[in-house]
């Protein structure tokens, strides 16, 4: 399964990969990353098929999380399946615009790792 | 209405210039200075020498202030020696007019000085020179309210004596301190009733074509604030009116700046600059000389512009050092003269009851001496509830002052304590992974069949942790350090400053404070910065204390609007742009908010001026941020509105 993860912190990076050391050593889950909406879309028009999952950051400079969602929405006829919004203000503007423009879950941060994973899982076939 | 008294006006004008345009043999001024010494030299009696005195310290204060002061002190001299009051009255006024240059705090001193007197002698017009003079300071001082309250007392005072001369100074003092704060409808209005009431009584009108002139000029109509300048010169220099020589060349100088017509301006800022030495007005050598700066700079001719920048500097330390002195001590000032009076009037009674006593007899003596104990106690009362309401006064303002801090710093918190928790999530995140490297290789996943490869992987992942650790550390104590900057007082020290990172970083903690308030608040930021913008000699903390307020202002401004006319095609939006332009650089903060009317917009800069409603806002934080800015920087603080279109705020700063 493959997870893009969308965050201007480019940090992120590496506390993915070894909150997932796990998974994705067993080859379960694999995780690309871009750090702007811009560079995301990118991404997926190369490696559209590919990925499964996107997470992604709402608060961003330049194209917003919110932006994004409704560009892939657009773009792709087949969209990847989850798209789970993670945003630092819980509010319920972006929650309802977010569920609007079609996102398929909410996570408000500090990210619950353990949450997230059990979400993760949950989607895999 | 108005058109047409302009129109009146030019007429008048254009009569005016022919006279002018006649060379005088002698000036009319230097006649009088001339005749007032041979006054002197004849025998006179004292009280008349001490009004002979004044009056030429007046006509010199026109042409060079150190000699007005000389005659001022003869003349306060004089009075005391003799007992006079009224002529000490003047006499101290017209030494707080010589001394305002040089020492502000001394000149109000001197001025309050002159107006109890003139109150104790039922001395009306006195009272009102008072006024006025102090007014001046104020206006110095760029305390708009305070200046016109003293004004217009001074032009209540003038109409119930119908002292019409007088009237016609007031009112163009009045116009000219509106034009000062860019009022210009209200000044227009008080210059041209000046100059109506001048015509009629064939007063001078120097200053007041001077006034009349910036009028026209910040309205854009150029050839005609040429022509009252013109005019205002060519009266100066017959009535040798220095100082109002000096502005009106200032004034010239200003409007070819502002065609861009270098050479001129050069010319006419030069003549203003001497014009302003020769009478050693020094806030005169001041705006002559920054004009100089700009234009050489601008031309091109960086010794020149050196040398008047120098000069300019000199005269903002003189001036501006010691209005900030001022600005704090005023309060102590108005508070020790009383006291001192009051013992000093005490000290005065005592003697007097004293001489009485020796006469009257030890029966007497008992019974004053027991007055004069009441008498003192008395005083001792009510100077201590005069120092008791002046202590209050100093608290609350210093409460008030204290307030605006804290309801900035509400503000700046909450935009970071969102910036810390970015860092702090990672220093958390990072630590509980570590904790769960470690298990694996000690703990209960222990893998039985020892993998070197992975415990190298491990610890390498555990080395890179520790550090994301520290950096993350790293960041939340320079966001921290970055707020003690901003809530730190005293004095700011200036450093060569990217402005375009000052702005953004204020845009994001403005941006952020308001969020963390309202959830639901989103607005679109547009930002552009000029890429080749130098960098800027500033006091970081202040200006960015400055951009914080705007932001959070621009941000509350359409958010009103978005609450008010709940339209969803609305969409908030909030632009900052940089630009390096002639002189300097400028920062343009733009929204799409409410707008502001005339009338709020005029009041803006005022302290204690809010839209909040009552207990929301202090209504210091713009009057603060245009201190910072034009005092605190020798910028200046612009703005441009329409009601429900947006407002826009120039900070524009030298280079």
């Amino acid at each position: 399964m493959k997870i893009l993860v969308v965050d201007d912190e480019t940090d992120v990076r590496d506390l993915f990969q070894q909150r997932f050391r796990r998974e994705i050593r067993s080859g379960e889950m694999s995780f690309s990353f871009a750090f702007s909406g811009e560079e995301a879309m990118t991404y997926l028009r190369a490696h559209h098929s590919e990925v499964l999952i996107i997470l992604s950051d709402i608060n961003m400079p330049g194209m917003s999380g919110l932006e994004l969602l409704s560009h892939v929405k657009e773009e792709f006829e087949m969209p990847p399946t989850t798209m789970m919004m993670i945003t630092a203000y819980g509010d319920d503007e972006s929650y309802s615009k977010a569920m609007e423009l079609g996102a398929n879950d909410f996570l408000t941060k500090p990210v619950d790792f353990a949450v997230l994973k059990d979400k993760l899982l949950q989607l895999i076939p | 209405m108005c058109f047409r008294l302009s129109l009146l006006v030019l007429l008048l004008l254009s009569g005016l210039n022919s006279a002018g345009a006649a060379p005088l043999p002698v000036p009319a001024q230097s006649r009088t200075v001339d005749s007032l010494r041979q006054l002197l030299a004849q025998p006179q009696p004292d009280t008349l020498r001490v009004t002979v005195l004044c009056q030429l310290s007046d006509q010199l204060w026109t042409q060079r202030t150190d000699s007005a002061a000389v005659y001022a002190r003869k003349a306060l001299a004089l009075a005391r020696s003799i007992g006079y009051r009224q002529g000490e009255g003047e006499a101290l006024n017209r030494l707080g007019a010589a001394l305002r240059e040089s020492n502000l705090a001394r000149s109000l001193e001197l001025f309050q000085q002159s107006l109890r007197i003139a109150k104790a002698t039922r001395d009306r017009a006195l009272e009102a020179q008072n006024l006025r003079s102090i007014g001046i300071i104020y206006v110095y001082l760029r305390d708009k309210r305070q200046g016109l309250s003293y004004y217009f007392r001074a032009l209540k005072i003038a109409e119930e004596l119908r002292a019409e001369r007088r009237i016609v100074l007031e009112l163009s003092n009045i116009g000219l301190a509106y034009d000062l704060f860019d009022q210009l409808d209200s000044a227009k209005l008080f210059q041209e009733r000046a100059f109506a009431l001048a015509r009629r009584l064939r007063t001078p009108t120097n200053y007041i074509l001077y006034g009349l002139g910036n009028v026209a000029r910040k309205e854009g109509k150029l050839d005609q604030a040429a022509a009252f300048y013109r005019e205002s010169i060519a009266e100066s220099k017959k009535v040798r009116h220095l100082r109002s020589l000096n502005f009106a060349y200032v004034g010239m100088a200003t409007l070819y700046q502002q065609m861009g017509r270098l050479d001129s301006s050069i010319y006419y800022a030069r003549l203003g600059c001497q014009a302003g030495q020769t009478n050693g007005f020094l806030r005169g050598v001041l705006n002559a000389s920054t004009l100089l700066t700009k234009d050489f700079k601008v031309r091109g001719w960086p010794d020149s512009a050196l040398k008047y920048q120098s000069m300019m500097l000199v005269m903002k330390d003189t001036l501006f050092g010691q209005e900030k002195v001022m600005r704090l001590q005023s309060l102590n000032y108005r508070e020790q003269q009383r006291a001192q009076e009051a013992a000093a009037s005490q000290a005065a009674l005592k003697t007097r009851y004293r001489t009485y006593a020796f006469v009257a007899g030890l029966v007497g003596l008992l019974t004053l001496a027991l007055l004069l104990g009441r008498h003192a106690r008395q005083q001792q009362r009510a100077r201590e509830a005069l120092e008791e309401s002046l202590g209050e006064l100093k608290t609350a303002q210093e409460q008030l002052v204290q307030r605006e801090k804290m309801a900035f710093l509400g503000e700046l918190t909450a935009g970071i304590a969102h910036e810390l928790q970015n860092p702090l999530n990672f220093v958390k995140n990072f630590a509980e992974v570590s904790t769960d490297l470690v298990d694996e290789i000690t703990g209960e996943h222990r893998d039985p069949t020892r993998n070197s490869g992975l415990e190298q992987e491990i610890l390498a992942g555990l080395k890179q942790n520790l550090q994301k650790i520290s950096q993350h550390g790293q960041r939340a104590t320079s966001i921290i350090k970055g707020m003690l900057e901003h809530s730190r007082t005293g004095t700011s020290h200036r450093e060569a400053t990217n402005l375009n990172a000052l702005v953004e970083e204020s845009l994001r903690l403005a941006y952020q404070g308001v969020r963390t308030k309202e959830k639901e608040f989103n607005a679109q930021l547009t930002t552009a910065f000029a890429p080749d913008l130098p960098l800027v000699s500033v006091a970081p903390q202040d200006l960015g204390r400055v951009l914080i307020n705007l932001f959070t202002n621009a941000f509350h401004a359409v958010q009103q609007r978005q609450r008010q006319d709940g339209q969803p095609a609305y969409q908030p939006e909030v632009t900052v742009s940089t630009r390096a332009v002639a002189g300097g650089v400028e920062i343009h903060i733009r929204d799409n908010g409410t707008g502001m009317s005339e009338k709020v917009k005029a009041k803006i800069f005022q302290p204690f001026f809010t839209t909040k409603a009552v207990g929301e806002g202090t209504g210091l934080g713009l009057s603060l941020s245009h201190d910072i800015v034009t005092t605190g920087h020798g910028g200046s603080l612009l703005v441009e509105s329409e009601v429900n279109a947006g407002t826009e705020f120039i900070v524009a700063l030298p280079a």
